[in-house]
């Protein structure tokens, strides 16, 4: 069956190549993914701080193309998109009076109204019930590279929208095993990098991803991992500029290079933080 | 102040923000492990008290909200079920219906505004439906006369292809869907 993508803005700008590495490595996969249709924005933290009404009309407004199209599952990269679409499909299941609201004026504007068929996941849940291809399309293992999982809030968080395990998530952990990287055990792998004030409030964010950076580096890692687009700009962009930096891969991009896909090189020129330095040194590329 | 079982101002922030503010307890888990705690000028724990309270003022005077990065940790922590930051939004919505959001608080509230606008789209440029990023943050920096911040980060962004140039222009057959959406939110506002 096929799977709707819902990219959410930030993978056709700040993200690409977490768009590009995702879309590769479900090719080679060969899980059938397709952009959904006429998408709009989720509005993200804006939405639901200034009204909860318009943020379930925003968020419901892509279940119901996505229903309509007859997709059974739609796939989300992006951990904020991730959580406000999922709580608008449980608002909805749970009755909230704002979202059924919002349901009802979608019938009038859209002539359709979301039925709460879809299941909706993050590509991680995707990718983790499919193991056994990975390990069989894993060509250059990644043996000498140290990471830590960042799993952030909006995925584990809060208990209803998350996929895992609140406390100690271990799907992206599992994951990042299979193309063979060292996986270094650390207690900040669900903090907050503060990147939904990132612009608003640049010093917090400075204080959290330095924070971030500084543990991980303290957990014997080279690289911190993430698996959304605003953690990965965030720890990218607001890491202390006067140490050195450490590389924020996403994780589609490491199972990319774990299967040698041709692409990893232009994924990687589009980072901040330049990662080449670490993966020539390790020979990974 | 004279202490009421339940102030009407917190019976009314409990229903709109659909969360058991008076089941507070005051144990200030939500506060140990909120992230921003350093940052708050009053902890989540004493925010939920001067709701309890009644203390409006101190409350929409408070930049506490406008802090908050709605990382759910707090919710996740409180014993009794309460999403802090669901109450934190409520406050923010309801001090900019009257006006009332604080001078630590506008940038925030800026942003917010801005991301909104953006997503609905230019006259003749199109856009409905994405964020579109250049125009947030040329309104941003006009608004916040803050020129300078991040021109550097933007310069790197462009470089590598990733801030386009025009607006997102994909929504094309169901023109109209986000703008409506948008109108009956603001009508049901106004109401
Ligand atoms: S959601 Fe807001 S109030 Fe709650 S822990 Fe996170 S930053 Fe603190
Ligand atoms: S964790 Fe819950 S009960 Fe404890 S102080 Fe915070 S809101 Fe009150």
């Amino acid at each position: 069956m096929k799977i709707a993508l819902y990219p959410g803005c930030s993978l056709n700008s700040t993200a690409k190549e977490y768009k590009m590495s995702l879309i590769d490595v479900f090719r080679e996969l060969a899980i059938p993914l397709k952009e959904l249709d006429e998408w709009s924005c989720c509005s993200a933290s804006a939405g639901h701080s200034t009204d909860p009404f318009l943020t379930y009309a925003l968020c419901l407004r892509n279940l119901v193309i996505a229903e309509n199209e007859g997709y059974s599952e739609i796939t989300l990269p992006c951990a904020a998109c991730y959580n406000l679409l999922k709580s608008a499909h449980n608002a909805i299941v749970n009755e909230v009076p704002e979202a059924l609201e919002a349901n009802q004026e979608l019938q009038k504007i859209m002539k359709s109204f979301y039925k709460k068929t879809l299941n909706i996941s993050h590509p991680l849940e995707v990718l983790a019930r499919v193991e056994n291809k990975i390990i069989d399309k894993v060509k250059n293992p990644l043996s000498s590279l140290k990471v830590v999982p960042y799993y952030g809030c909006l995925l584990t968080r809060p208990r209803e929208v998350a996929f895992d395990n609140v406390e100690q998530p271990v799907l992206m952990d599992n994951l990042l095993k299979l193309t063979k990287a060292e996986v270094k055990k650390w207690s900040y792998k669900t903090d907050c990098c503060s990147g939904s004030l990132s612009v608003a409030n640049t010093p917090q964010a400075e204080k959290s991803t330095s924070l971030l950076a500084e543990k991980a580096r303290q957990a014997g890692a080279d690289a911190i991992v993430t698996a959304c687009p605003l953690c990965q700009m965030t720890l990218e962009s607001r890491q202390d500029k006067d140490i050195q930096q450490i590389p924020i891969f996403y994780f589609t991009e490491l199972i990319a290079l774990s299967f040698s896909l041709d692409n990893c090189k232009t994924y990687f020129e589009k980072h901040l933080i330049n990662p080449f330095s670490l993966l020539n040194k390790l020979q990974l590329i | 102040m004279e202490y009421k079982e339940q102030s009407s101002f917190a019976l009314n922030l409990e229903k709109k923000s659909h969360q058991p503010i008076s089941s507070c307890f005051q144990c200030a888990k939500c506060t140990i492990e909120c992230p921003m705690n350093g940052f708050q000028e009053h902890k989540n724990y004493e925010i939920l008290h001067l709701i309890k309270l009644g203390d409006e003022n101190t409350v929409y005077n408070s930049s506490t909200p406008y802090f908050c990065t709605n990382c759910k940790t707090c919710a996740t922590r409180c014993p009794n079920g309460i999403d802090i930051s669901k109450v934190l939004d409520t406050i923010k919505i309801k001090a900019k219906a009257k006006n009332r959001v604080p001078k630590r608080g506008e940038n925030s509230s800026i942003f917010s505004e801005l991301f909104l606008k953006s997503m609905q789209g230019i006259p003749l440029f199109g856009g409905e439906g994405r964020s579109y990023e250049l125009l947030l943050m040329a309104l941003y920096k006009l608004k916040t006369k803050n020129f300078f911040a991040d021109a550097a980060l933007g310069k790197e962004l462009f470089k590598r292809n990733k801030l386009p140039f025009l607006p997102h222009n994909a929504i094309k057959i169901r023109k109209g869907e986000v703008k409506n959406i948008f109108k009956i939110a603001k009508e049901r506002q106004e109401k």
